[in-house]
């Protein structure tokens, strides 16, 4: 018994060992899924292909439901990509509470429908290029009062999280 | 007088003790400098004061009686600045968590079989991991990375431009790029089965060194440097130590403007 608590230091090590060898384990799974960035989360894929960020595309949704082409422009996206991990993992949805953030951030959308699409970049040869594809699509549709409702899609055509919610404007 | 100031430092031989302390500091230094451009922020954030507190912790390095109190507060400082972003934190912070953080487990750790064994061994896992993805993306062993940095890559990064045409993935990419992965399984290898070999070692230093350079991000390379020195039981030599801490200053500068700049 004695042996044991007195061996303790060795065991953290150890544990700490086994704990980041199953991550790595992990994040070599996941990115050779397009899961995560290969560039972040711990997992040392960094230098094999050109850094990975997600882009956030901002368009206007029509009344219709159908997508303006025009990009909106000067979006403050500091709290969105803060609220979802900076989207280095790939499929994890849109936070509500992220969503609330950048409704705040953008006032003059208030009462303006839009769409978020999310885009990574995956790297090829011949010829060299980073193709843009989309990981994502939060839509936010304004009721009244204050209120919207937001809809998630992430990695596919499921909704993965759907909500009301009400904003002090 | 100048061969004694300049020379002497750098031949004298060190005891054991004091060459891996030297190297833990340097790993230290190099975390401090990858942080330093959070620590130029105007405002007066938490990262600002961790990296302060690093700051002042390899400073009080320097003194003995401090030195334990000082690695304690360094790593203190390390995982509160991790644990605040660790979602956007580059991949060798992640790495300097998981080897140097644990160090304050131990008054002496570099007499402590499992500590150095424990630094061997992640780092012999992380160097395989990362040989790994590059085998199963396959951007190495087909060229086609290098090319990219070749191509569209910042000044030091074009400098084996010359090896192939603009917008072409040629053999010689090919031959770096699986040098360079074939390397790095290696240095694995002999890491996880705890082969001390001062030549692995030295070639894998320069070969840090020359990566560094490439592409201009040398306090990687010189955490990684100071991590193999203490892993591989050599410590780090003062001639070691000042080439890192010049490579660190010119890092801090910015490798690729200071070459497009003069050269």
């Amino acid at each position: 018994m004695n042996y044991l608590v007195a061996d303790w230091k060795r065991y953290v090590l150890f544990a700490l060992l086994t704990v980041h060898t199953l991550w790595i384990a992990h994040h070599i799974y996941l990115a050779t899924r397009d899961g995560v960035n290969p560039w972040k989360m711990g997992g040392y894929a960094m230098y094999v292909e050109p850094k990975r960020g997600v882009a956030v595309d901002v368009h206007m949704l029509n009344s219709d439901g159908t997508v303006q082409d025009e990009l909106i422009r000067n979006i403050d996206l500091y709290d969105l990509y803060q609220g979802n991990l900076n989207f280095n993992v790939y499929c994890k949805p849109v936070t509500e509470k992220s969503l609330i953030r950048f409704v705040e951030d953008n006032e003059f959308l208030e009462y303006t429908d839009v769409r978020l699409e999310l885009f990574a970049y995956r790297f090829a040869a011949n010829p060299l290029r980073t193709d843009p594809y989309l990981i994502g699509i939060t839509d936010i549709r304004w009721l009244s009062d204050g209120r919207f409702a937001y809809e998630v899609k992430m990695c596919g055509d499921e909704v993965d999280r759907e909500g009301v919610v009400t904003v002090e404007l | 007088m100048l061969y004694t100031v300049t020379m002497v430092p750098l031949l004298q031989r060190h005891s054991y003790t004091a060459s891996m302390q030297l190297a833990l500091w340097v790993a230290m230094v190099s975390i401090v400098f990858q942080q330093f451009d959070d620590f130029m922020m105007p405002h007066f954030t938490l990262n600002f004061l961790t990296i302060a507190g690093m700051g002042v912790a390899v400073v009080m390095y320097w003194i003995p009686t401090l030195r334990y109190l000082s690695v304690a507060a360094f790593m203190a400082a390390l995982a509160v600045s991790f644990g605040k972003d660790w979602y956007a934190a580059a991949n060798h912070t992640w790495l300097a968590v998981w080897t140097l953080v644990p160090v304050v487990l131990f008054a002496r750790w570099w007499e402590e079989e499992w500590y150095l064994h424990y630094i061997r061994l992640t780092l012999g896992v992380v160097m395989i991991a990362a040989a790994l993805q590059k085998i199963i993306a396959g951007t190495y062993f087909d060229g086609s990375y290098i090319a990219w940095m070749n191509n569209y890559g910042s000044t030091t990064e074009t400098m084996f431009s010359f090896l192939c045409a603009p917008g072409e993935v040629c053999g010689w990419y090919a031959l770096l790029g699986a040098t360079s992965v074939i390397w790095q399984f290696v240095v694995g290898l002999f890491l996880l089965a705890g082969w001390k070999n001062l030549y692995i070692l030295t070639v894998e230093v320069a070969f840090l060194l020359t990566v560094g350079l490439f592409a201009d991000e040398m306090n990687f390379q010189v955490l990684n440097i100071a991590l193999l020195c203490m892993a591989f039981r050599f410590g780090m030599p003062h001639w070691l130590a000042y080439i890192c801490l010049v490579f660190l200053g010119l890092d801090l500068i910015g490798i690729s403007d200071l070459v497009a700049t003069y050269l």
